[in-house]
């Protein structure tokens, strides 16, 4: 948890309820509770909310992950428009600079958390897993 | 497929149905869009602001504080805080049946079959992700949904199974079950515009089985003193107070008053030459015409010692 400590500011406290379980390159986030050992008598399909995953050196957090803690972090932040959000998911990249050091942020539009992109120089690359948003999510109106 | 008027439809059950006339009517109407704030990731007061900011109407239904009905939205599962897992599109028959099983923080719940998640997420959220769910279902395809769905709603303390309820392994027991039944599912129908019915899953003596079987194994994984709740979305007696009363024959279990104050009729006490036990009286039927969801039935049942 002192990647994300380090990366965005999440208290390692926030981690105190939780066990967390690897699977393969996914790390698993699950409510803390000492009964679970009894459930290791059942054929268990999976376990909790993926938190991150282990890609070659990096660790890269999941979008869900980062919609649920993402409101204890205070840096690499990126904050979007709605016009730049929809570009990003449609493109899954857009190219502006922004602040903080390349790797993986948190992307926040109106106020809400959105979920995990790449920055890198000049460029923000969507984490959005493609299924997140509808085809008709940017154009859905009331 | 046959295609029916509402009351051609439903006409073997009309001398059950309370003002047949009004359900009748009732069936022209679309079902309403109930969405359920999610507060596993964000207050009430703060999803129903941003949509309210878009030009949604939204009217609360009591007496769940995280519950509306939204006039002007068709379509939830386009909006960006569906996406998000601020909300989710839940019927309100649906949001009962786990309210009505009332867990609490810390306890251990069993959702026997669960896909693809509505009761088991909203019982996440009424348990604020303590404590530990066991979600089963039997379908590998729907475990996909399922495992989405708790995923994107934030739900941290589900464990996901995969057996056919009717043969969960006894070896940890529950203090609340949930067993919300496979069904023939008429209460879902409405008419289009079409003014007709489309002919539902057939009631038959196989899912009859299935469904008393998996009633007893739920009734047999909850622990002493714990509650159950037993819910289809069906009118059909057969599936709803039989199923009941096989379990009350077999089991020392007791069905209880679901303490809310809701327009419902009750559990019959016949059908046909059935006569069912006294008791199956507290168990509710909701019909459109009271409730304007999805039709339904629900058995609060405890296990004494
Ligand atoms: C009415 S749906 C459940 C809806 C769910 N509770 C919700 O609120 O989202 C019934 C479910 O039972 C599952 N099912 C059917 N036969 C089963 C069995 N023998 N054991 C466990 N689940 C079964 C089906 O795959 C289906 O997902």
């Amino acid at each position: 948890m002192e990647f994300f400590r380090r990366r965005f500011g999440i208290p390692g406290a926030i981690f105190s309820n939780y066990y967390l379980y690897r699977r393969g390159r996914t790390a698993w986030l699950v409510n803390k509770d000492i009964r679970l050992q009894d459930l290791a008598l059942l054929q268990v399909k999976s376990i909790g909310m993926p938190l991150l995953r282990w890609l070659g050196p990096h660790l890269k957090p999941t979008s869900v992950a980062l919609q649920l803690l993402g409101a204890h972090a205070n840096k690499n932040i990126v904050t979007l428009t709605s016009a730049q959000l929809r570009d990003l998911v449609e493109r899954r990249e857009i190219k502006t600079e922004f602040a903080g050091t390349p790797g993986y942020v948190i992307v926040v539009s109106t106020s809400l958390i959105i979920g995990c992109a790449l920055h890198l120089p000049g460029r923000l690359i969507s984490q959005f897993p493609r299924y997140m948003f509808t085809s008709q999510t940017w154009e859905y109106v009331l | 497929m046959a295609s029916l008027t509402p009351e051609a439809y439903f006409a073997p059950f009309s001398q059950i149905i309370p003002d047949f006339v009004a359900f009748c009517r009732k069936l022209s109407d679309p079902l309403p869009v109930h969405l359920r704030m999610n507060t596993l990731k964000a207050p009430v007061s703060e999803t129903r602001l941003h949509l309210e900011e878009q030009g949604a109407l939204l009217v609360k239904e009591d007496p769940f504080d995280f519950v509306y009905r939204a006039v002007n939205i068709s379509q939830p599962g386009h909006l960006l805080e569906f996406s998000l897992g601020l909300l989710h599109s839940q019927a309100l028959s649906s949001v009962l049946a786990a309210f009505v099983l009332g867990p609490e923080p810390d306890e251990t719940v069993l959702d026997l079959c669960a896909a693809p998640g509505s009761k088991t997420s909203l019982l996440a959220q009424l348990m604020q992700n303590k404590g530990i769910i066991v979600a089963n279902d039997r379908n590998p395809d729907r475990l996909i949904p399922l495992k989405a769905n708790l995923k994107r709603l934030g739900v941290t303390n589900t464990v996901i199974t995969r057996y056919p309820g009717q043969t969960f392994p006894k070896r940890f027991f529950f203090d609340r079950v949930l067993v919300d039944v496979p069904c023939s599912a008429e209460g879902t129908l409405r008419a289009g515009p079409s003014g007709t019915l489309r002919q539902s899953t057939q009631a038959s003596k196989k899912l009859t089985r299935l469904q008393r079987d998996l009633l007893l194994m739920a009734f047999d994984l909850l622990k002493v003193g714990g509650t159950l709740v037993y819910s289809t979305c069906t009118y059909s007696p057969d599936e709803n107070e039989g199923v009941v009363q096989f379990l009350l024959e077999t089991r020392p279990a007791e069905i209880q008053p679901i303490a809310m104050d809701l327009p419902h009729s009750p559990g019959l006490q016949q059908w046909k030459e059935t006569s069912y036990d006294a008791s199956i009286k507290y168990c509710w039927r909701i019909y459109p015409q009271q409730i304007d969801t999805v039709g339904f039935f629900m058995a609060k049942v405890g296990k004494g010692s």
